[in-house]
This record gives C-alpha cells, structure tokens and sequence, in this order.
C-alpha cells in the first residue's frame, strides 16, 4: 500500500510542475505601426528635423497717399527668398528667412535685405494615419516677425532698418520623402523706414511665391 | 483495488501534464515571432497566399478580404487652416465721408488667413488675420486699407460628422454662424483721413461650408463688421461706429 500511495504522490508532483511553466503568448498591447521615426507628433519632424528652399515672389505693391496728399503709386516686382528651417512638431515648423526686398513705387524704389522669423502651421493628419491615408497635398499657414535693411534711390530714409510683418499662406506639394514644391500668398508690411518725401509711408506688397523646399 | 488500476490513475494524472505547453512551444513562438503568434490567436483567419502574377490573379479569387472600394477611413481631426479672400458689399457698408460728402466703397477687396480649433463637432473656435483695401468712387487717388487680428466662435448649424456605430460620415453641406471681434490698424491715405487704431466688434458671420473631401472645403460667408473708434472717411469725425460688409470665400483644411 505504500508503495501505491508513493506512486500517486509522484505523479502528483509531475502534473503541478509542468502546471506551473505554462508557456503562452498573449497579446497584451496593440502594436503600433512601425513609421521610421515612431507614431507621435515628432514622427516625420525627428527623421527630417531640417530644410531649406528657396522661393521666386512675385510683388504687388501697394500705392500709398499721405497726409500733404503725396502720392506714390506701387508697381509689381519680381524677388526671391532662401529659406533654413527647422520642424518642431510634424505640424509646426520655424523658419529663417532671407528675403531679398525690391521694392518699386512711381519715383521711389527700395531694395532690402529683409530676414524674417516666420512660425508656419502645416495641415499634416496625425502619423497615426499616415500609413492608410497618403497626403502629399499640405497647405501651411504662418506669421513672421523681422527686420528689414533699406537702401533707397529717389528719397532719402532716416531709419536704415526697419522691422517688417509678414503673414502667410500656401501649399506644399510634397514629391517623396525629400522634396516639396511650395507655392504660396504672402502679406509683407514694412513698418515705415521714414521717406523724406512721403510721411508715413509704410511699403505692404501681397506676394505670391513659388519655390522648393528639401528635407534632411 | 489492485496493482494495474493503481497504474492506470497514475497514468490519467500525468497526461494533463502533458497538455500544457513545453519550452519547446516557447522557443518555437519566439522564432516565429511573438506578435505573429500573438495576432494570429486573435485573428485566427486562414487566408492562403495570392498565387503570384497576372494569371494567378485571373485564375484565383480572393477570400476573406474586405471589400474596401466603399469603405473610407475617418481621420479624426482637432485643427484647421483657412485662407482666402473675398469682396467688400458696397452697398451694404457705411459711405465714406469725404468732407461734406459721401463715397460709396466699390472694387474693395479682402484676405483674410486663419489658424481654428474644432472644438466639438459642432463648435469651432479661430484666430485670424484680415488685409483689406477699399477704393471708393470718384476717389482715384485715395483708398483706405486696414490689417487686423481677430478672434471668433463659430457654431455649426448641423454636425460636422455624425457617428452611427462604428460608421462615421462626413456631412457635405453645413451651415454655421460666428461671432468674435478684431483689432488693429485702419488707414484713410491722404490728408484728413481718419486713421489709427481700430475695434472691429462685433464681428459676425454667416455662412456655409461645402465639403470637397474628408478634410478639405470651401466656406463661403457674409461678414459683417462693425468698426469702433476712428469714423470712416476724410473730415469726418473721429469716433462712432460704421459698418462694412464683405463676402468672403476660403478654403479649410482640417487636420
């Protein structure tokens, strides 16, 4: 009898043994999609951080009549921009730009060197998204702060630098992973850099913009 | 009881023990892959392979797949950008005063860019930026510009999306009404213009929204505005309020 019982106890002792590696894979979270730079807000801003570009305007400038009634009349003008820009979240990017100013009016022309800071918003969808929802249409609005500085033939200006406002819109044709065609509106106001001829002037363009932009 | 039922039961007690998975099993999970095993407990479909090439798509139907050429995918979206312009109502804004006398605004033009925030599928809240120029008639050489940043509320008159179960649908058309208020720099050019610092409130709107895809539409809106501070014109008094009306259109895209 004892060996019966010392028998069962044994093979008591093999069952809860094996009961206790109970080897099973459970999925316990949902996998999230593996987009090279993860599937948060900083998903395409931390695998292309920076770019550049460079953008042609086209500039409407606006005529202008102060107080003693002197009038100068705006004319189109043609200039570009060099763009560095550095993408903080995969919808908010800050950029440096240089604009080369020329400004035309009847009798006055003023040419700058203008550097912005400009903050853009793109209309991105969330990474979340991006592997079941292709965009490569991105519309982007901003604003940009900077200081502008003038020379100027047919008057003379007592501020050879002169801050400048700006405000913007347009879209970017993303073409891949590196490149993007940019076509834009932007609102340019030049805070007066105080003609001798005409009080108060200060030059606003609306500018339309095309240019390139490359990611690195 | 004898000695071969004692066998048996002994035999019996094992076998669970064997029905329990071994280091072999685990080694044989890890290899395959974790999250393969793992998803395939879920999913469990037993869908074969595709035979390859254009004659194997002829030759062979597909089972167990989704139809999805009537199914779209909702991106939920928290934001949106607009920009566009549009033209001042000429017969529907103040006369400028041009000393004793009065000048309707005609050809004035508007930009306006927006930054908004849906709030709720029925609520939206925006910060823009508003560039306008007004030419008056029989005033060539005169015209007036304005720059402002505002504020506003905009509520929707129907839901933007509407969810039923797990199908959500995007509404087409859908009107919807503002209101907020702006500030900023207004300028009448030449000599006795009424320039300097202006409040546009309130300023209200009503319009609609036509939807050309799940994430981009057009708006089309009355805006009414009613300017505080400055008079409207040349040698007219600087103060009271005036009214100007425009009629904008912009594009919204939601992200």
């Amino acid at each position: 009898m004892k060996i019966k019982l010392l028998i069962s106890a044994l093979c008591l002792i093999a069952t809860s043994a094996n009961a206790e590696i109970t080897y099973r894979v459970r999925q316990i979270t949902t996998p999230v999609n593996e987009l090279p730079g993860g599937n948060d807000r900083e998903a395409l801003a931390r695998v292309h951080r920076f770019y550049v570009g460079g953008m042609y305007d086209f500039s409407m400038w606006q005529s202008y009549t102060d107080k003693n009634d002197v009038r100068v009349g705006g004319k189109n003008t043609s200039s570009f921009d060099i763009i560095a820009g550095i993408r903080i979240y995969d919808t908010f990017r800050l950029e440096a730009d240089y604009t080369r100013t020329k400004a035309k009016f009847e009798g006055i022309s003023l040419t700058g060197n203008t550097l912005f800071l400009n903050a853009l918003v793109d209309a991105r969808i969330d990474s979340m998204y991006r592997l079941f929802h292709s965009q490569h249409l991105i519309p982007y609005v901003g604003a940009g702060i900077g200081l502008s500085g003038n020379k100027v033939d047919g008057a003379k200006i007592d501020d050879k630098i002169s801050p400048a406002a700006a405000v913007m819109a347009g879209l970017g044709i993303e073409l891949g992973e590196y490149f993007a065609i940019d076509a834009g509106y932007r609102y340019m106001y030049m805070f007066t850099p105080k003609f001798d001829v005409i009080k108060n002037f200060a030059p606003t363009a609306h500018q339309f913009r095309i240019g390139a932009r490359i990611n690195f | 009881m004898n000695k071969i039922s004692w066998f048996f039961i002994a035999m019996l007690m094992v076998c669970p023990s064997y029905a329990q998975y071994s280091d072999k099993s685990f080694k044989s999970e890890v290899l395959r892959g974790l999250d393969v095993v793992g998803t395939a407990y879920y999913v469990d479909v037993e869908a074969s392979d595709d035979a390859p090439g254009e004659l194997g798509g002829e030759v062979y139907e597909k089972v167990g797949v989704v139809d999805t050429s009537d199914i779209a995918m909702l991106v939920p979206t928290s934001m949106y950008l607009r920009a566009g312009g549009g033209f001042n109502l000429g017969f529907a804004t103040d006369y400028a005063g041009f000393g004793d006398e009065k000048r309707e605004s005609t050809g004035s033009y508007t930009t306006q860019i927006g930054l908004g925030w849906n709030l709720s599928s029925y609520v939206r809240t925006e910060i823009d930026a508003q560039m306008s120029t007004f030419t008056f008639s029989k005033l060539k050489n005169r015209q007036a510009n304005y720059q402002t940043l505002g504020a506003m509320l905009y509520f929707d008159f129907a839901r933007r999306y509407v969810q039923t179960g797990d199908v959500t649908r995007m509404r087409h058309f859908v009107p919807f009404m503002g209101i907020g208020a702006g500030l900023g720099h207004y300028e009448f050019e030449g000599a006795n213009g009424s320039s300097g610092f202006v409040i546009a409130a309130p300023r209200a709107t009503l319009g609609f929204n036509i939807m050309l895809t799940d994430l981009i539409g057009i708006d089309i809106a009355y805006q009414y505005q009613m300017m505080i501070g400055n008079g409207f014109g040349w040698g007219v008094r600087h103060g009271g309020v005036d009214n100007i009306s425009n009629i904008i259109a912009s594009f919204r895209v939601n992200f």
